[in-house]
């Protein structure tokens, strides 16, 4: 996989992983239009669409990585920016949401592509 | 197929960041506008240890697009300076469906060594008195309840001249 595909997967898949995954945090999930299953299912496809594009292990452990990472700076972004003066005072209220958010992508990305890599027989 | 599932995902998940996080600051904006004014419209006394108080508090939620709903609990009436405590009183279990301006009657009557307290805050103090209470607020958002509890103040003058 070439460098710049690898960048813009992993871009368009964090961005997508954690702004699903910040739909079921605390500050957000009465306010969502979707249930939080639904968020963790999106989370859970954005690794199947992943495992449908890597062909090996230690390449998609990677991915996941990386979109932990991407997703994690999403979630954190669109829980801080509308709550810049609450964080300010209580930074604790937002980390732990970003904390599980971060956890779940992982765990749900990996399952995902594991999901994918079955399904697409290789 | 996997590119144009992760696009659709990334375009769906955006879109659904969006709107939460719009209906999230239409929220916290909700909030920081609400407003409670406490107004005595009434006092009265009805025996020679008996008087009877009315208020108005009015509530006031600007651009106020969820259903919510309003209870009055654990309110108190007190001297002005907070020394000399009137009673207690709360209006129990009622719900009071909330408008972008709603107004809430509130009465109580305060007798006995209360309202010879009353008396005396009414000689000394040219009848200033606190009303110090707690509003429930009850918010029907998309998935859930939201509850925020606001305290209400106000300090009102007996009227001169009523016995």
């Amino acid at each position: 996989m070439k460098l710049l595909r690898w960048l813009v997967l992993a871009l368009m898949a964090g961005v997508a992983a954690g702004a699903s995954s910040a739909l079921q945090a605390e500050e957000f999930l009465k306010f969502s239009p979707v249930s939080s299953s639904i968020s963790y299912v999106l989370v859970a496809l954005v690794g199947f669409s992943i495992g449908l594009l890597v062909r090996e292990v230690q390449e998609g452990l990677i991915m996941a990585l990386s979109i932990t990472l991407v997703g994690v700076i999403t979630i954190f972004l669109a829980l801080y920016l509308p709550n810049v003066e609450i964080v300010a005072t209580a930074p604790e209220l937002i980390l732990r949401s970003v904390w599980w958010g971060g956890l779940s992508t992982f765990f749900l990305t990996i399952i995902g592509m594991v999901v994918g890599r079955i399904l697409s027989g290789e | 197929m996997g590119v144009s599932l992760l696009g659709v995902l990334l375009l769906i998940s955006l879109v659904l960041l969006f709107l939460t996080e719009q209906s999230y600051a239409a929220f916290r904006q909700l909030l920081q506008g609400i407003q409670f004014t406490v107004e005595l419209t009434d006092f009265e006394q009805v025996a020679p240890q008996q008087a009877h108080l009315r208020w108005i508090v009015t509530v006031t939620i600007p651009n106020l697009k969820t259903p919510a709903s309003l209870e009055l609990v654990d309110w108190h009436v007190r001297s002005a300076d907070g020394s000399m405590h009137l009673g207690y009183y709360t209006t129990g279990e009622i719900q009071i469906t909330l408008a972008s301006v709603t107004k809430v009657p509130v009465e109580a009557v305060i007798e006995g060594p209360n309202f010879e307290e009353l008396q005396q805050i009414r000689e000394a103090s040219e009848g200033a008195l606190l009303f110090q209470g707690m509003a429930r607020l009850r918010f029907r958002l998309p998935r859930g309840e939201e509850i925020k509890i606001i305290p209400v103040v106000g300090v009102f003058t007996l009227p001169e001249g009523e016995e």
